[in-house]
């Protein structure tokens, strides 16, 4: 028998039905449906999110810091307070908040709140989840400034105690997992993990592999207004010149985090949409400060003020972000111009080197800088730009680059480089939560500051707002300038492209879009 | 026969034993902790925790011959940062892997064989000449270089994904930025196997017998090169599976190939344990199918009795250094 | 032998076949009609493109890796940028020579280095054969049992990244091809009368090895040699585009495309010309190569 030619036959056989399969296959329906489109009665369509950054594979809403996961579960679980696209904070699962002593708070809920699984929300599990997410061991507890305690009123009035006064509490309510409700048994039980169970539009169907994405599907029991888009699919692809392929391709329908120098490209596609957000979130430059050299506050100052934002800003990236002027984010509430923060000015950066001890960067050893790649815009090319900028006052530094979920868990460990560029996306407009995420929970230099710590506690105390705002710029500000624990470069810009199909999609500054809202048009 | 089988065999095995004790070895002389990888922000008492369970708190030699045992067990361990068991992942991954390298071998067949028998049959000649121009130029082009344009140029006009696997058109853009540099190696190949058969005596007393050319190419000549063939594809395919890490990374493919990167890029050690002896196994036992197969290809290649054969590895060593070097 | 001469010596004479060729032509022009069209475009390119890696460095005015973001995004012959900028204003010509001329440093000394390791393991191997030789094969089979990106892929994200291990693991590649050819060739050698003349004449093993077998086993390996140049220059540009393998402040032609590669539609040139140009140096070298195999077949 001759084995070859059979072979060869099977293999033209294979290559030719590889290829007509590939002519026949139907091109992707891209077309663009009329301007005026209104949404459907009945939930119908998959809308695919391809997100920049990768999630955990582990479904506990507590328990990650990644936003992307934070962006996804908001689909599934809801937090007690909201945020409207104009900062105002209102009611979630909770309906009223009030500071009725100096340190309670007491939340009254929504009735008629299920969970996935079918039980009732009551204040058991306002309490079960408060409880649990403030606990150190909890990842989430980042944003919290101890462990706060909860008492069950009634089924729907639910107090928590702060300890110390807590002024900031509906901006942390309405952050991230920190308002996030989940169910008292499955909290006990130790299997949050498995899955979303919350209360929201959207519930759990699968995730099988990284590939395939987390799956979700209309709840049609959710107590609001049922969604229009039946099928949320979300997926982490980590480069962003494949997600723009994939949205031309009609693979996915939301991209995250498109480049500036793509916006063109998208532009010029009639069959694409995008929108540009200034968001809450600052790009860092944390210092590992545990360690030598960088234990040296003079070093840190001298390398913030070496470093040339505004050409990062305006030519790196393509004038997409804001070059900070504060600690906090221009959006942030309680945010004006800090005097004292460090600006571009390569004199001074020597200056403060030699004060250091290293006049033109003699006797200092090399600096790791550690970038991540695929994830914001950029990092790469400006981390080389920041190399550049510290080679020009006489600081030897090496990029590194990392991969996301590398890049995301290095983020925490102390030892991991001497700058380590990193977002910090807490999704809220009152700037506390990362104040004391950063800084009072020194998440990623690991180092406090006594004068940033005991500022940062009063201005949490203040309960009045104007003595809260005096708080952060004469106390606050000065010390985080000094200290230089991080130094908060720019803020991003979020940039998210769309098929034109999906409608009434929104990306606010705290990157919360809410896909109940949106629909799909034919 | 049989004992010679048994001897391959044997020796498979010694070579899969080889692997596993050099992966284990590489890996665990990295320096850093596996622990802080897993667990970054934990205490140390958790880490701890965790150093216990993966078992790197027991001495080296304890922990390998664990591994090996678990080894012949079929158990590879739990992913670090993947949910489930790890030869769960490399077996989800592999079938998309095959899907590519298969289509790939194919359209690489489908045009470098008749490509070969033409310039076989007119050596020397202007063809001969033009066919070999074209082979080391598609083997000298960089199939990063082809995925991108593939890209840029082809894919938003002919509406063809580019990311995942959403079915078999997904194979289109990536199949063809594989097998392009594929096919100037097998061109080549086909052409000097063809030849090296035309010359021998055989053609000449085919030829006296009136037989055409193409007709002794197409019944003799296929035949007596088939050995070649199947040696050079069992070593093409280390080179496409090589081919395959970047591709699938341009396409974010599911296959086996972006499976190792992620896993080399995240450090996550169980999982690059069982992608290269998962991959290592299917190697060895193709290369040990085409070994046996030759004797059923070629009846010359049949061991005389009693003494154990090892069949020659094709003439064209240059390719097997390409091959191997993917 | 012949074929060792001639990779090496594009511009030297070779012993030409005296009396043969008409009495008043130029030794060159009687080296150059002997040349297939295969072979003379090949030196064309590879000398093109080692100029490119080796003269360009010479003439630069400027650090290759000056980043300048004022001058980003230049499209090639803009003023004092023959092929244009990068995405942060380094000069893409003096990127391009410099990973070109690392990429050739790098294949060339892995390639030499295989070849060493492999003359000792096969010569060991063929000479002596037995309870060396199983090992010594069997070695070569564990390490040809990987598909080699995964091995490459896995110790150079392990190891510190730098040029020594990323040509140690180019090294790695490649070694055992040679082993194989050395050993076999060293094998039909050892039996052959010639040999076993000297050794009844008592000819030490050693003086055999060096100096017939060693000879012997060199003269096939010429070929793969210039081959396996080729082959690593493509694969050292795939671990660059991969983002593994050279340190990450150094330029590799894989790295320049890969970073590039996402200004495709708005700066093309960025990741074209260093894929063009890693293609110029494969194509070279290949055509070179085949050539002195079409070459070697035929004689």
């Amino acid at each position: 028998m001759n084995l070859k030619r059979r072979c060869v036959r099977l293999s033209c056989l294979a290559a030719v039905a590889a290829l007509v399969v590939a002519a026949c296959a139907p091109a992707q329906d891209m077309t663009v449906a009329p301007a005026d489109a209104a949404p459907p009665d009945e939930p119908e369509g998959k809308v695919t999110f391809l997100s920049a950054e990768n999630l955990s594979g582990d479904w506990d809403p507590f328990d990650h810091t990644i936003l992307a996961q934070d962006r996804l579960q908001r689909a599934a679980y809801e937090t007690l307070v909201r945020v409207d696209e104009d900062g105002a904070f209102q009611p979630g699962l909770a309906l009223t908040w009030e500071n009725v002593a100096p340190t309670t708070w007491r939340l009254g809920l929504r009735e008629g709140v299920t969970f996935h699984d079918g039980s009732p929300m009551t204040a058991e599990d306002v309490k079960a989840s408060i409880e649990y997410v403030s606990s150190p061991e909890v990842a989430w507890s980042l944003a919290f400034p101890r462990p706060f305690t909860a008492e069950v009123v009634d089924e729907h009035t639910v107090d928590i105690h702060t300890g110390e006064p807590f002024a900031p509490m509906p901006g942390l309510l309405a952050t991230g997992a920190a308002g996030v409700v989940a169910p008292s048994e499955l909290i006990e039980a130790g299997t949050l993990d498995e899955k979303f169970v919350g209360t929201g539009p959207y519930r759990w169907v699968s995730y099988e592999s990284e590939a395939k994405g987390v799956h979700l599907t209309v709840n049609e029991d959710y107590w609001g207004e049922t969604p229009k888009i039946k099928d949320y699919v979300f997926r982490y692809v980590g480069d962003s010149q494949t997600r723009l392929a994939a949205l031309r391709s009609g693979q996915a329908d939301i991209i995250d985090r498109v480049e500036p120098h793509q916006v063109a490209d998208v532009e010029s596609d009639p069959r694409l949409a995008i929108t540009r957000t200034p968001t809450v979130e600052s790009k860092w430059l944390a210092f590992r400060a545990a360690k030598a050299p960088m234990d040296d506050p003079l070093l840190r100052q001298a390398i913030a003020h070496a470093i040339n934002v505004p050409q990062i800003v305006d030519v790196v990236l393509q004038g997409s972000g804001t070059v900070n002027t504060s600690y906090f984010s221009p959006s942030h509430e309680l945010h004006s111009d800090s005097p004292t923060f460090p600006t571009y000015d390569p004199e001074r950066a020597r200056d403060l080197l030699a004060e250091a001890g290293y006049p033109g960067g003699e006797g200092l050893r090399t600096l790791d800088l550690m970038v991540s790649v695929g994830f914001y815009p950029m990092t790469k090319e400006y981390g080389e730009v920041i190399v550049q900028n510290l080679a020009d006052v006489g600081i030897d530094v090496k990029l590194t680059t990392l991969e996301t979920a590398r890049y995301n868990q290095g983020l925490f460990d102390p030892e991991m480089g001497d700058l380590y560029d990193h977002g910090w996306f807490l999704g809220s407009y009152d700037a506390n939560s990362v104040m004391m995420s950063l800084f009072g929970n020194a998440l990623v230099t690991s180092v406090n500051d006594p004068e940033v710590d005991a500022a940062l506690a009063a201005q949490m105390a203040a309960l009045d707002g104007a003595e809260r705002q005096r708080l952060v710029d004469e106390r606050l500000m000065p010390a985080l300038n000094e200290s230089m624990l991080e130094f908060p470069m720019f803020t991003s810009e979020l940039i998210t492209a769309y098929s034109r199909n999906v409608r009434d999609l929104e990306v606010p500054p705290t990157s919360y879009h809410r896909i109940e809202d949106a629909f799909l048009a034919k | 026969m049989l004992r010679s089988i048994a001897r391959r065999v044997g020796q498979t095995v010694v070579v899969l034993l080889g692997v596993a004790t050099l992966v284990f070895f590489a890996l665990r002389l990295i320096p850093g902790d596996p622990a802080r990888v897993i667990a970054p922000t934990s205490s140390p008492e958790v880490q701890a925790e965790v150093r216990r369970s993966l078992g790197l708190d027991q001495p080296l030699g304890v922990q390998y011959l664990t591994y090996l045992q678990d080894l012949v067990t079929g158990d590879l361990g739990t992913s670090y940062f993947f949910d489930g068991s790890t030869l769960g992942l490399v077996g989800d991954a592999l079938p998309y892997t095959l899907y590519l390298v298969v289509t790939a071998l194919a359209l690489g067949l489908l045009v470098s064989l008749p490509l070969g028998a033409l310039a076989a049959r007119h050596r020397r000649a202007v063809t001969d000449r033009a066919v070999l121009g074209f082979s080391i130029v598609a083997q000298s082009t960089p199939n990063f270089l082809i995925a991108l344009l593939g890209i840029t140029v082809l894919a938003s006009a002919l509406s063809l994904p580019t990311v995942g696997y959403v079915g078999p058109v997904s194979l289109v853009l990536p199949s063809i930025a594989l097998a392009v540099s594929l096919v100037g190696l097998l061109t080549q190949s086909v052409r000097n196997n063809l030849v090296t058969t035309l010359d021998g005596s055989l053609t000449e007393a085919l030829r006296s017998r009136g037989a055409s050319v193409w007709q002794i190419i197409l019944r003799h000549g296929a035949r007596l090169s088939a050995v070649s063939i199947t040696n050079l594809l069992g070593v093409q395919l280390g080179f496409l599976l090589g081919g395959a890490v970047v591709i699938e990374y341009i396409f974010n493919y599911p296959g086996l190939g972006l499976l190792t990167l992620n896993a080399v890029l995240r450090r996550d050690y169980p999982l690059i344990q069982a992608i290269t002896i998962t991959t290592a196994l299917v190697f060895v036992l193709l290369n040990l199918v085409i070994d046996l197969s030759h004797g059923y290809l070629d009846p010359r290649m049949r061991p005389a009795r009693g003494r154990p054969a090892r069949a020659p590895r094709p003439a064209a060593t240059a390719v097997t250094a390409a091959g191997s070097a993917a | 032998m012949s074929a060792d001469v001639d990779t090496t010596a594009a511009t030297v004479p070779p012993r030409a076949a005296a009396g043969t060729a008409a009495p008043r032509q130029h030794p060159l022009v009687r080296w150059w009609r002997r040349q297939s069209a295969l072979l003379l475009t090949g030196y064309a390119v590879v000398l093109a493109t080692a100029a490119l890696a080796f003269v360009v460095p010479l003439v630069a005015t400027e650090d290759a890796g000056r980043v300048d973001p004022g001058r980003a995004y230049l499209p090639p012959l803009s003023d004092g940028h023959l092929l244009g900028t990068d995405q942060i204003g380094r000069d893409l010509l003096l990127r391009v020579a410099d990973g070109l001329r690392v990429s050739l440093l790098i294949s060339g000394s892995a390639v030499a280095a295989a070849i060493c390791i492999g003359l000792l393991v096969g010569l060991v191997a063929g000479y002596y054969g037995g309870a060396v030789e199983t090992v010594l094969m069997r070695l070569t089979d564990v390490q040809m049992a990987l598909p080699f990106i995964v091995l490459a892929v896995m110790i150079l994200s392990i190891a510190e990244p730098s040029y020594v291990s990323l040509t140690l693991v180019l090294c790695l590649a490649v070694w055992p091809a040679y082993a194989r050819a050395v050993r076999s060739s060293t094998r039909l050698e050892k039996d052959a009368n010639y040999v076993q003349g000297i050794k009844i004449l008592g000819g030490s093993n050693l003086r055999v090895l060096r100096k017939y077998l060693l000879p012997a086993a060199l003269a096939p390996l010429a070929v793969l040699a210039v081959l396996d140049v080729a082959a690593l220059i493509l694969f050292e540009a795939t671990l660059g585009f991969l983002g593994i393998g050279s340190p990450p402040d150094a330029p590799s032609l894989g790295s320049i495309m890969a970073d590039g590669k996402q200004f495709i539609t708005s700066a093309w040139w960025i990741s074209v010309i260093p894929g063009l140009v890693t293609f110029a140096a494969i194509l070279g070298i290949n055509l070179v190569g085949v050539a002195l195999r079409e070459r070697k077949g035929r004689s």
